[in-house]
């Protein structure tokens, strides 16, 4: 048996955002690749104008708490949970709370909430989920997206009315949480129909949104919804102009460009995870292949060329995935014995990749066989 | 030698006529447009012809450049241009040396050349950089010499023009191109570059403006001499009211340069802009003293290079003023006293119905706020003969935590003669190009529906100078960009390897040749300003997005987003009756708790390519306050 090597790394979960990438280790140490919100400080001399904000490929260890217990990428900015529960925010922090304002990417604490179990970054907005399954929601107060209401526009974190929550996904000013017990709620920007409720006004309160069926999983890309049902069965909706939903057949694609109400996708087999970004979807079998359609101007479908998709389409040659995350172009995945990304890499989200990477690229070796189940 | 009832007739400009000196400005008044004009401008007046008896119009405009055969080609050469100026009271000037641009076969002038375009046409500028070498860089923020400033570009503010770069053309061509790399833009000392616009056949009608935007530099050389007009035309200048109706195209500019009288000469020659620290550590200038003992100063403004020109017209007649604020910080807030003045274009986008401004000082008054880098069309109908003053009237520059007010100023005298000439205004509502229809809740459904936010903080809140005396929160970035600079250069004196390490604990760079990067503390920025580009927007070709953009300080920011104009449908989250334009100004008095807030909807049309959103306050894109945003093919 050959000893594992110390460059293999052994991942619990993986997270992608605007243009960083985040993988927790099962010693809790998160390893963070690309732009703001990956740990690494940007050289204070690079060209203003380049689109390439860095050169530097290899990951950095985030600071500070040496173990996480849930990390989320966002938009140029992380949080994550210590392993005393505390929440920690750190990257492109333009502004913040109770008068703590900077801009870096030492972790510093977010105060207001007890006992953190999920956090979710978004843009200027954030959730996080205790161990009771209440939802605190602070950020930028924009179309109703803390779903509650606050002193300030800028608002500290605070509970949102709702029964017990799960999950809970951000886009573009809204947001989607999932109950205990499957339920779906959405509220704030609803610019593209992406709250379901048939119509396009933003709402400032949680409003039910009924799939028929309990839901098990949600994701939501900038301005789309996918959630999976107990059965298996993957519904969307929001914005569509690129098939993100995906295209019905039985509908004018004119009338398509967004849809209000949720719809079933076809995918060919059982889903076990999803994952959305900037107008793309991914599904992840249970087989262990990967489906993604939706927009792929950085090849972030990993289809190896440029064009959308409007249905889900496998990426060949991808098999044994165990988890996958999307950023607004990027997709990473846990293979079976490398952390594997793809899309966009134009701030080194992908490490050594190419700026418009098309297909699966290997970015850290990890420790295999059944050590590096998911969580 | 002039007629004693123009004298008369000019009214004293008590905040900028000293007393023991009106004797003498009433007796040389008329002498103004003999004195004043700049060299640089060619003297072609369109006053009318001198007359014993009439009153002198001293109001003058740069030479006009006309695309004939739907192309314009020019060559702009940056130079310094060695001139007189009037400060703050207009009867004395100053000698300046400072950047400027010189047109074709001619001399610097106070401005480059009135550029006339209309959609269809193409526009071919050639810039040639004849600034001497730039002085050694010191420091990626050398607080004396920020960054390059004898490094420039061109940008052609509020245009609807690619923003891409042609390597495979010989020589190679750009477009509306400004996201040049610190190693990149116009060399100084002969270096050229051939700027090519092809301006879209339904661009909408209205003025713009030309002004370098070389990350660093740009304050520094905006804010000297080097801007021009640039107008685009279309139906609406057609129209047989308009096309009556004279126009006149005023250049507001307040060029910075040290006071040879004052003292304060900021370490530089006598009316020369060449430290950084002259522009930002009293960003709104000197010269235009506030009301209030302590209140900033101000920054005297010309208009085509001219002191309070006097503009003559006659009762019944009606003019169209196309107004450009190039200044790189100072808003006006303008008012033409007994006047309506009529906004048919905000910036150079053309509007349905006018938005009415009469003279401020009527209680249903309400003047025409022109933010850095805004421009507008106005009509205005002379009234009963009589002399009027243009004013820029004081404007709230921060409110909140810092409260500041823009002193105001007179900026032009009218004169309106009796007249019998019958003109008439066209109708409304006036056809507006379809470029400029309005973004339904439905379009942003379809093409996406992004919402974006955007933030304009300054870390301590204190963005501005409050007080005369008060060095801004921009002076105190200097201070530890002063202190970063010497501690750099510190460490590389003692050894190389000091200075690397202090480096790789700045930067977070790998020490040996591990794979993995070890933790480190990773310091805190403390720049007063946004570090730029730490994020960039990627965007999509056709999309149509609606972004919000949060202002967190005290002061009014001004943001300016290239290639695309902005469709404003809210302030502070309130809907508004919308309209479009390139430069918006924020409501002043944010805080980081309760930002105040513009939500504006943009089409991305037409080019991919990169552009950049910024602060239309120069100091501050200067400073970081600019981020990249990048259309990206579908
Ligand atoms: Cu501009």
């Amino acid at each position: 048996m050959p000893v594992s090597r110390p460059s293999r790394h052994e991942i619990a979960a993986i997270s992608a955002g605007k243009d960083h990438t985040l993988a927790r280790l099962r010693t809790g140490e998160v390893l963070g690749w690309g732009g703001a919100g990956s740990g690494r400080m940007s050289t204070p001399d690079r060209d203003i104008c380049s689109p390439f904000r860095t050169t530097d490929a290899k990951p950095v260890y985030v600071a500070k708490s040496s173990r996480y217990a849930d990390v989320s990428a966002g938009y140029g900015v992380s949080l994550g949970i210590s392993d005393t529960r505390q929440t920690l925010i750190w990257g492109f922090c333009q502004v913040g709370l109770d008068g703590k304002r900077g801009f870096t990417e030492e972790p510093s604490l977010v105060d207001g909430i007890s006992n953190a179990s999920k956090v979710v970054a978004g843009q200027l907005l954030h959730a996080a989920i205790d161990q009771s399954g209440d939802l605190y929601t602070w950020g930028m107060s924009t179309d109703g997206a803390l779903g509650r209401t606050a002193a300030t526009i800028n608002a500290r974190p605070g509970v949102v009315r709702l029964p017990a929550t799960q999950a809970i996904a951000i886009g573009d000013a809204f947001m989607v949480a999932l109950s205990t017990e499957g339920h779906l709620h959405a509220w704030g920007s609803n610019s593209a129909g992406q709250l379901g409720l048939g119509h396009l006004e933003s709402a400032t309160s949680p409003q039910s949104i009924s799939l028929g069926s309990r839901v098990k999983a949600i994701a939501a890309g900038s301005t789309h919804v996918l959630a999976l049902t107990a059965s298996g069965q993957v519904f969307g909706w929001g914005s569509n102009h690129f098939g993100q939903v995906s295209f019905n057949q039985r509908k004018g694609r004119s009338a398509q460009a967004f849809m209000s109400e949720p719809v079933p996708i076809d995918l060919p087999e059982p889903t076990s995870a999803l994952a959305a970004g900037m107008h793309y979807s991914v599904a992840l079998g249970r087989s262990g292949r990967v489906y993604t359609w939706g927009w792929n101007g950085f090849g972030q479908l990993g289809h190896g060329d440029l064009e959308a998709r409007d249905a889900p389409t496998v990426i060949r040659h991808l098999s044994g995935v165990r988890a996958i995350a999307a950023g607004e172009a990027h997709v990473v995945a846990t293979g079976e014995s490398d952390l594997l990304g793809w899309g966009c890499n134009e701030s080194g989200q992908l490490g050594s990749a190419n700026p418009r990477q098309m297909s699966p690229h290997a970015l850290l070796a990890i420790a295999g066989g059944d050590r590096a189940r998911p969580d | 030698m002039r007629s004693s009832r123009l004298q008369e007739a000019i009214v004293p400009d008590p905040t900028d006529i000293e007393p023991a000196r009106r004797q003498f400005l009433r007796v040389s008044a008329a002498m103004a447009s003999t004195t004043l004009i700049p060299p640089g401008l060619g003297g072609c007046s369109e006053g009318p012809p001198e007359k014993s008896g009439k009153p002198q119009e001293t109001f003058v405009q740069p030479m006009v450049l006309e695309a004939r055969d739907g192309l314009l080609d020019l060559t702009l050469r940056a130079s310094y241009f060695e001139t007189r100026l009037a400060g703050s009271i207009a009867r004395k000037s100053q000698a300046v040396s400072l950047r400027a641009y010189a047109c074709n076969e001619h001399g610097p002038g106070v401005s480059g050349p009135t550029l006339v375009v209309a959609g269809g046409d193409q526009l071919r500028i050639r810039v040639v950089n004849n600034l001497p070498v730039n002085p050694p860089l010191r420091w990626f923020r050398d607080p004396t010499n920020y960054i390059s400033p004898n490094t420039t570009n061109l940008h052609t503010h509020g245009l609807h023009v690619s923003p891409n770069f042609y390597p495979e053309r010989t020589p190679p061509e750009y477009g509306d191109h400004v996201v040049d790399s610190r190693s990149g833009g116009i060399q100084p000392r002969g270096d050229s570059r051939q700027y090519v616009y092809d301006i879209p056949e339904n661009h909408p009608a209205g003025p713009f403006y030309y002004h370098p935007q070389y990350h660093g530099s740009s304050a520094l050389q905006t804010g000297s001499l080097m801007c021009g007009a640039l107008m685009v035309r279309g139906p609406m200048d057609r129209l047989p009211e308009m096309a009556r109706a004279r126009e006149l195209i005023f250049l507001f500019q307040a060029p910075y340069y040290s006071a040879g009288d004052s003292g304060d000469t900021d370490g530089v020659k006598a009316g020369t802009l060449e430290n950084f620290a002259q522009i930002a550590v009293h960003p709104t200038g000197h010269g235009v003293r506030s009301a209030h003992a302590d209140g900033p100063e101000s920054q005297p403004v010309l208009i085509n290079g001219v002191r309070h020109p006097t503009i003559v017209m006659q009762t019944g007649e009606v003019h169209r003023w196309r107004l450009i604020n190039t200044q790189i910080f100072n808003a006006l807030n303008l008012s033409l006293d007994d006047h309506t003045l009529l906004e048919y274009t905000t910036d150079g986008w053309e509007r349905a119905s006018w938005r009415e401004h009469p003279d401020a000082a009527r209680r249903d008054g309400k003047g025409l706020m022109l933010g850095p880098g805004n421009r507008a069309s106005v009509l205005l109908r002379g009234g009963a003969p009589g002399t009027y003053l243009l004013r820029s009237l004081p404007l709230e520059l921060a409110r909140g935590r810092q409260s500041a007010t823009l002193p105001g100023q007179i900026l032009a005298r009218i004169v309106v003669v009796e007249g019998t000439a019958a003109f008439d205004l066209p109708q409304t509502p006036l056809s507006v190009s379809e470029f400029l229809n309005p973004i339904t809740d439905h379009e942003l459904a379809s093409a996406g529906g992004r919402k974006r936010s955007i933030v304009f903080d300054m870390v301590g809140n204190e963005a501005i100078g409050a007080t005369r005396n008060a060095r801004s929160a921009l002076g105190a970035a200097f201070a530890q960009a002063t202190t970063a600079a010497s501690t750099a250069k510190e460490s590389v004196g003692q050894s190389i390897a000091v200075a690397m390490a202090a480096l790789s604990r700045l930067t977070g760079v790998a020490v040996g040749n591990t794979d993995v990067r070890p933790p480190v503390a990773s310091p805190t920025h403390n720049y007063q300003v946004q570090p730029a580009n730490v994020i960039g927007h990627n965007v999509i070709l056709d999309a149509v997005e609606e972004w919000t953009v949060f202002n967190c300080n005290s002061i009014g920011h001004s943001i300016h987003i290239h290639v695309n104009p902005m469709y404003v449908i809210k302030v502070n989250g309130a809907p508004i009756d919308p309209y479009w334009c390139d430069t918006l100004s924020l409501p002043a008095g944010g805080t980081p708790e309760i930002p105040t807030s513009a939500t504006i909807r943009m089409r991305f049309k037409d080019f991919a390519g990169p552009h950049i959103l910024q602060s239309q306050m120069l100091q501050y894109a200067d400073l970081g306050l600019i981020q990249r945003i990048t259309v990206v093919p579908a």
